[in-house]
């Protein structure tokens, strides 16, 4: 159990998907204007990696057996683009709600890098089934909170003023270091220590 | 457009991480040093020229409601052959930008500029687009990776797994080292990003008056 | 289905099959290329511990016996020879460090002396742990010194080993490094002690 709660808490804290591994970049500038868009999107992202990291787990024990490893960025980028389908149309019949809420982000998951991100990085740790899945779930989070902090700050950006010049994705990157900064303050925390392990 | 034309509005029109602000992920990512940022840049124009060329000349047999699969399928495909390649001739910087290199196939520029341009043009034209838009990531990465090896460690260039100690312009211990850490790699672009939009405005200005 | 559908069908899967075609081609020409990279990267490291060897042999009872190999982070053992000679050990050691593990090639030679260390993977801060892969900090006398069965310690520890300034904890992680292998060493080569020495075939 502390072993899944330490790949959960590194993935969120230490080796955060945004400020330390740089995965998720592009809906992190690009959907985190609105607190509502932002939790939004980190639900529809939760929710692929989660099941990208399934599937990919399985997907990479067959490409082994088949020895046909060098097919695998190919075939988990096109897992992911039907699974991101299959999980729209299924959404859509089953949760009109939850379909109004993730909709419109899930068709952008596809291109997002920290769901092939987070498929790779499993097969190059040699995680298990449910460490794939745990570490998807927690990279997720990672991400998710980075992404619903930097809305709520850059709510507030919008109305304050600035030069032209450093509007919108300038001040947004520099603020994104600053948060990176204090995200520096994990690094190196003795985390396996605190939980035992 | 002329093919110069095509070329010129991917390096500076449109460049694709100043102008365009695509492919942030190894943009912040591997640019701690000049040689993985060149490196990085080169790979991935490598695979822009390569599927652009192949989708333009697919263009009439590709179906419509099937493009964007086959393309995703065509930029995998070149992205592996990338990968592989790169592994087998310079192991080393294959190891420093790991992952970011398979990565290369969801770089949002990749797929835009397949959907965008080479989809409506002849295999030339999109082959010269691959190149400009290439060149343009290129440059902001080299740009952006040099400030920080510059800034952060006092040298440029440095490349020890290529036997090249670089050029030392001043001593480590003077350098800023939040530059080469993940908080230097936001900032930098921030203000790079700043700079040239206030470059940009200034100009406009002028043609104005 | 429509025959549009089907043809749908057609151009993806001729698009897929060509591609896997090109890649299959891709791989058979790099995938030797890339092992026979990785085997000489290996190689040189392990030749970097210990100079006075030319030929490396895995050991792989050794890590099977001591139950406590996972506490001493030790990956792998090699038995270094020069022409049948033996000429010492080399351990590829994992710690943990400051951002992450620290993986390196250690060599002791045959007499119990430490020959070399060599940080090979690591991902500590640039600029302060990234140190520990300099000359400066790898070939310092208390290192140099170093023999089989002894264990150092950080200057902080009242040890003998000078860390890098402000990388305590990255500089601690090459010291435990050192001492597992120099223990492992030594009770290495206590066996062959007894056994009189070691067959090479």
């Amino acid at each position: 159990m502390t072993e899944y709660l330490f790949i959960v808490l590194s993935a969120i804290f230490i080796n955060n998907f945004i400020v330390a591994r740089f995965l998720g970049i592009c809906p992190f500038l690009g959907v985190s204007k609105q607190v509502e868009t932002a939790t939004g999107m980190g639900m529809a992202v939760t929710f692929v990696m989660a099941l990208a990291s399934g599937i990919t787990y399985w997907i990479q024990k067959v490409l082994v057996v088949l020895d046909i490893e060098f097919l695998r960025t190919i075939t988990f980028i096109l897992v992911i683009a039907v699974l991101v389908q299959f999980v729209e149309m299924v959404i859509k019949k089953s949760s009109p709600v939850l379909y109004q809420a993730l909709g419109i982000y899930l068709p952008l998951i596809t291109t997002n890098c920290a769901v092939l991100g987070v498929t790779i990085i499993n097969v190059d740790e040699n995680y298990n089934f449910l460490q794939s899945v745990v570490n998807g779930i927690g990279g997720a989070l990672g991400f998710s909170l980075l992404l619903i902090l930097f809305a709520g700050i850059r709510e507030r950006l919008a109305f304050a003023p600035l030069p032209k010049a450093i509007e919108g994705i300038p001040i947004a990157l520099i603020t994104a270091g600053l948060i990176s900064i204090a995200f520096l303050g994990f690094s190196g925390f003795d985390l396996a220590a605190l939980l035992g392990l | 457009m002329t093919k110069w034309q095509i070329f010129k509005n991917g390096v500076f029109n449109e460049n694709p991480t100043f102008r365009l602000v695509l492919g942030m992920c190894p943009t912040l990512a591997v640019t701690t040093a000049m040689v993985n940022g060149l490196g990085m840049g080169i790979a991935t124009t490598l695979v822009l020229t390569g599927s652009n060329v192949i989708i333009a000349l697919l263009r009439k047999v590709i179906p419509k409601e099937i493009r964007i699969p086959a393309y995703i399928v065509v930029i995998a495909t070149f992205t592996t052959i990338i990968d592989k390649t790169m592994a087998a001739s310079m192991p080393d910087l294959h190891r420093v930008l790991g992952i970011f290199i398979p990565l290369i196939v969801v770089n949002c520029i990749v797929l835009a500029r397949a959907e965008a341009f080479a989809s409506k043009h002849n295999a030339l034209d999109a082959a010269v687009d691959g190149l400009g838009m290439g060149m343009g990531f290129t440059l902001a990465l080299t740009l952006l990776s040099s400030i920080r090896e510059l800034v952060g460690t006092g040298t440029l260039l440095k490349a020890t797994d290529f036997g090249f100690e670089g050029f030392a312009l001043f001593p480590e211990d003077l350098g800023a080292k939040l530059l080469i850490l993940p908080p230097g790699a936001f900032i930098t672009l921030g203000l790079l990003l700043a700079g040239i939009n206030w470059l940009v405005a200034r100009k406009e200005e002028k043609a104005h008056d | 289905m429509g025959k549009s559908e089907w043809r749908l069908i057609m151009v993806l899967t001729v698009i897929c099959v060509v591609s896997g075609g090109v890649l299959g081609w891709v791989n058979a020409l790099t995938a030797p290329v890339i092992k026979a990279q990785e085997e000489l990267a290996k190689q040189r490291a392990l030749q970097e511990a210990l100079p006075a060897a030319t030929t490396f042999v895995e050991e792989k009872e050794f890590l099977g016996k001591t139950e406590s190999s996972g506490r001493t982070g030790i990956v792998e053992v090699y038995r270094a020879y020069d022409d049948a000679e033996a000429k010492g050990f080399v351990f590829i050691v994992d710690q943990k460090g400051y951002g992450g593990p620290i993986r390196m090639v250690i060599g002791v030679t045959a007499t119990g002396n430490l020959s070399g260390v060599k940080v090979i993977s690591h991902s500590e801060t640039p600029g302060l742990g990234a140190k520990i892969t300099d000359a400066q900090f790898l070939t310092q006398p208390a290192f140099r010194e170093a023999k089989a069965g002894m264990a150092l310690a950080v200057t902080k520890d009242k040890g003998e080993v000078d860390a890098i300034a402000s990388a305590t904890i990255s500089s601690r992680a090459v010291v435990h490094g050192v001492n597992a292998a120099l223990s492992a060493a030594q009770s290495l080569l206590e066996v062959e002690a007894t056994n009189g020495g070691v067959d090479v075939d």
